[in-house]
């Protein structure tokens, strides 16, 4: 007798004892299951035979029998079989190009594998089975069988190839990857390109639909800021250019990060980033929106400078190790922690400072709280230039001295709840124990302090100093204001004044 | 000029994938040889009268027109924002004729671009929609004497009629961004029905200055001696503050997004709730903002506020019959800005799968003296820095005690550069 077609396949037992309890109930569709269910591959031609998963067309070969398709009450999204296809053939993110630009040599090189590594979930039906009216017959049942002690799926006895058509009903049910089988319609029928499966033996109908619901509804999707923390390497992949994802990426983190500065109590800037860009807010704040541009101007830009080696990368968005293109991977609760960090360190060596123009500022203010020099209207610290610069300061010397301070190995574990203040909290517990990067940062924070804040309105400006601070106004101002503070920090003697001079030269400045 | 003139099945037709995908291409030719048609194109030149010649003898060269009207859509916008400076610039000086002009042709050319995006030509006496298949269609039925209605006739209208459609409300809505969501994305627990409900009714109040029975005050400004008209009090002061309430509103967010769409995001969802029985507004910005995946907490304060929170022109944008230049210059302008913006987001849409923006728009700033040399997108949004900059030396120079005082035009012809309306609307920091 001819050996049937068959697959060898897995058993993967899964039941608990909490399970028995369970009321289990043949009438209601829910008839206890199997303690498990298989794993297999296949080619896609042979599982859409099996399952009957076709394209409805007119022009299709002889149409199923409505009656004998379990998979009629399915509605086929066209665009999305489509899109899979597509995937398959040439990956991502080519797939997803408007044609025009498929057909532009430029983006040739964005080609890629369209691996299918998720499994369609199946189930097999039993002889006798019903579906609509129509019962499975047993030349046209798959089976499990048994081959060198490993359970095997049997194809049906009936069963001639691609092309075969059923008596009575398909023996395979798809609960979950229809769309899957539907791409590979337009593509070539010869491909051994197989699909991996999950298959439940006899599974009743309520629990099907259960299974459904639990493959596809209750898994949130992750953001793709949440996949940028989750995969930190995605940071660097260029490819994501082609779709806009970077640009999404550093958009989001850096909206996100301003959020955090804004809501987390142990930020300076709790409460005090003007959110939404409104106006009579009674005291003076850098808008969300200038927050925003300045973090992917510096923490979150991927390169500035002469490429690779040469410029130098946003903490948070570049690989800080040239050789390994290997990124910091800090979540985005530790890069806020972080941000926080190196501002409290601001405030706090300001609030220290007894350097003339800070003096000046806190003379010229009726109100010592919050602190003038560093929130106050006259203070260059508290504008978007100021904002910019510092930040500017602080993310070049700290990726000229990552590896150095070890960056990298600070890690924390991911939650996906990426909006708690709590996590944020935790986060910079956490980094206050990092002594080195602390002192850095004090460092630097007290380098900066040293240099005049005032804005060139401030009130008791001489002319000569008036002119010096009217530099940094304006649009030009952000590029002057970084590079005067790294010019005055390179002068000093410690790890400080030696990354200013590293990022001096890397910049040419 | 009555909407029953229009085909509107051809009005429908026209297609918003066929522009997006038509502009592509000419960008490409724009990047490499400095051209926004080819030569070969008939209508580059003399379009109007070529266009009148072709459809008498009904020879129309159709992908020609197609390429006209998909080029066109960014350089309506440009030419709308910068009217809308120099209009600006008018306001401010206080020549009331030159604003009303100029404001108004900067709502047309707007008008214009938005139509434009969703595939419709505009075309003096002939207009024409662009369909799937790059073919074109007239949209006006002809009049027993074979004449078409002139374009200041016709805009208004076809808009009217084109903002109806899901396709139009999306195109403009899902531009227009709350936080990293779009107000389209922000509003989809709700129906499709109410969003284009909505974006109509937006741009209609923008284009009010554009129903020929209105033209009215355009006329007053062109045949009457200015002088002679009713000014208003409006100080120097006054104008000095609506300028840079105006300003603030185009103040460049990420993507392409500017300060005004989180108040039009606030708009939208106070008139949603109407419209959603039983809802408060605080559980409308609660679905919403969970549509969005927006921090509840950073936006119920500012979405909440109600329209009296809204900054002056945003307020009196929907107002007409000023009792003074002054005024009705305020109201135009705003309508002028907010339609601008519409128009800006649906030309962003239209480019969006167009390569070369960046570079197109860094040559144009230099050309128009905007900066003078070669710019990054971040480094064209960075600018904001010194018009908020120079806005604050006008507020400074004409704020008591030192004002109010009149400033040397160099200040001035500084806030007057709507070019920059257009830059950060496209460019993408």
């Amino acid at each position: 007798m001819k050996r049937l077609e068959s697959f060898p396949a897995l058993y993967v037992k899964q039941w608990r004892k909490e399970w028995d309890q369970v009321p289990w109930s043949a009438a209601r569709q829910q008839r206890k299951p199997e303690h498990g269910f298989f794993m297999f591959s296949a080619p896609a031609s042979t599982l859409k035979a099996l399952t009957g998963v076709y394209r409805r067309s007119a022009d299709q070969r002889k149409p199923t029998a409505r009656r004998n398709d379990p998979n009629v009450q399915r509605a086929h999204d066209e665009s999305r079989s489509t899109k899979i296809r597509d995937y398959v053939r040439f990956g991502y993110p080519w797939s997803d190009l408007p044609e025009r630009r498929r057909r532009d040599n430029e983006f040739s090189d964005l080609r890629k594998p369209g691996w299918l590594p998720t499994a369609l979930v199946i189930n097999i039906l039993r002889p006798g089975d019903v579906r609509d009216g129509a019962t499975l017959r047993k030349e046209d049942a798959a089976s499990i069988g048994n081959r060198n002690e490993r359970p095997e799926i049997i194809v049906p006895s009936s069963f001639s190839g691609k092309e075969w058509q059923p008596q009575s009903l398909h023996p395979f049910e798809v609960i979950d990857g229809q769309h899957r089988l539907w791409a590979f319609d337009d593509l070539d029928s010869t491909s051994d390109f197989e699909l991996p499966v999950v298959a439940f033996d006899g599974l009743d109908r309520s629990w099907q639909a259960y299974l459904f619901w639990t493959v596809n509804i209750t898994p949130k999707k992750i953001s793709p800021s949440l996949a940028f923390d989750l995969y930190p390497l995605l940071r660097t992949e260029e490819w994501l250019n082609a779709v806009q994802g970077l640009a999404i990426y550093r958009e989001t983190r850096a909206q996100e990060l301003v959020e955090n500065l804004w809501a987390v109590p142990e930020s300076p800037w709790h409460q005090r980033i003007n959110m939404l860009g409104e106006s009579g807010l009674g005291s003076k704040m850098v808008t969300q929106a200038a927050w925003i541009r300045s973090l992917m101007a510096t923490f979150v830009k991927p390169w500035e400078g002469h490429g690779r080696g040469k410029g130098i990368g946003g903490l948070f968005g570049a690989p800080i190790d040239e050789s390994s293109f290997s990124v910091l991977s800090w979540s985005r609760a530790q890069q806020a922690a972080f941000l926080i960090q190196i501002w409290s360190e601001m405030r706090d060596a300001v609030r220290d400072s007894k350097a003339d123009w800070a003096k000046a500022l806190r003379a010229a203010d009726l109100l010592p709280d919050p602190d003038p020099a560093f929130y106050g209207e006259a203070s260059l610290i508290n504008s978007d230039q100021g904002v910019r610069g510092i930040l500017a300061v602080f993310n070049d010397l700290f990726f000229v001295t990552a590896q150095t301070l070890e960056l990298g190995s600070w890690e924390m574990p991911r939650s996906e709840d990426v909006t708690s203040a709590d996590e944020v909290g935790r986060a910079i517990v956490q980094l206050r124990k990092r002594r080195a990067v602390c002192e850095f940062a004090r460092q630097v924070a007290r380098g900066l302090a040293e240099s005049d804040w005032r804005t060139s309105a401030a009130r008791g400006l001489s002319e000569e100093q008036r002119l010096r601070q009217a530099v940094f106004r304006g649009g030009p101002g952000y590029k002057e204001i970084k590079v005067d503070r790294l010019k005055a920090l390179e002068k000093h003697k410690s790890p400080v004044g030696e990354a200013a001079r590293e990022v001096v030269r890397r910049f040419g400045y | 000029m009555a909407s029953s003139r229009l085909r509107s099945a051809n009005v429908r037709a026209g297609s918003i994938q066929t522009i997006a995908a038509v502009l592509a291409r000419r960008m490409v030719d724009f990047e490499r040889h400095g051209r926004w048609l080819p030569r070969s194109n008939r209508y580059r030149t003399d379009t109007v009268s070529r266009l009148e010649k072709d459809v008498g003898a009904a020879v129309v060269a159709e992908r020609d027109l197609v390429q006209y009207v998909a080029v066109s859509v960014p350089l309506h916008l440009v030419d709308g924002w910068s009217f809308w400076g120099r209009a600006l610039g008018a306001y401010l000086q206080g020549d009331f004729a030159s604003l009303v002009h100029l404001a108004y042709y900067a709502e047309l050319r707007a008008a214009m671009a938005l139509l434009g995006s969703a595939g419709i030509g505009v075309f003096s006496q002939h207009h024409f929609s662009a369909n799937t298949r790059q073919t074109v269609l007239e949209v006006e039925k002809r009049s027993k004497s074979g004449r078409g209605v002139g374009t200041h006739a016709i805009v208004w209208p076809l808009l009217r009629a084109r903002a109806r459609h899901r396709e139009s409300a999306e195109h403009v809505l899902g531009r227009l961004r709350g936080g990293q969501a779009s107000i389209w994305d922000w509003l989809s627990s709700f129906s499709v029905g109410n969003r284009v409900a909505l974006s109509a009714r937006w741009l209609e109040a923008w284009g009010l200055d554009l129903i020929e029975d209105d033209h009215h005050q355009r006329n007053v400004a062109s045949y009457r001696p200015s002088a002679l008209r009713e000014h208003g009090s409006s100080s120097f002061t006054d104008r000095v503050e609506f300028v840079s309430a105006l300003w603030s509103l185009a103040e460049p967010g990420a993507g392409r997004s500017l300060a005004v769409d989180r108040y039009l995001l606030r708009a939208a969802l106070r008139q949603v709730v109407p419209t959603q029985a039983g809802l408060t507004l605080a559980q409308v910005i609660q679905a919403a903002a969970a549509n969005a995946g927006e921090d509840l907490g950073v936006w119920l304060p500012f979405l909440s506020a109600p329209a009296t929170h809204d900054p002056l022109p945003l307020r009196i944008a929907s107002e007409s019959n000023a009792a003074d230049q002054a005024t009705a210059g305020q109201q135009i302008l705003a309508r002028a800005f907010l339609l601008l913006r519409a128009a800006g987001a649906s030309t962003s849409a239209s480019l969006q799968g167009a390569s070369g923006v960046s570079s197109w728009l860094s040559s144009f700033g230099i050309q128009r003296c905007l900066w003078s040399e070669t710019q990054t997108a971040a480094e064209m949004v960075d600018r904001w820095a010194d018009l908020s900059e120079t806005l604050g030396r006008l507020r400074s120079l004409s704020a008591p005690p030192s004002g109010p005082s009149h400033p040397d035009w160099t200040v001035v012809a500084g806030v007057a550069m709507g070019e920059f309306g257009l830059v950060w609307s496209l460019a993408n920091g």
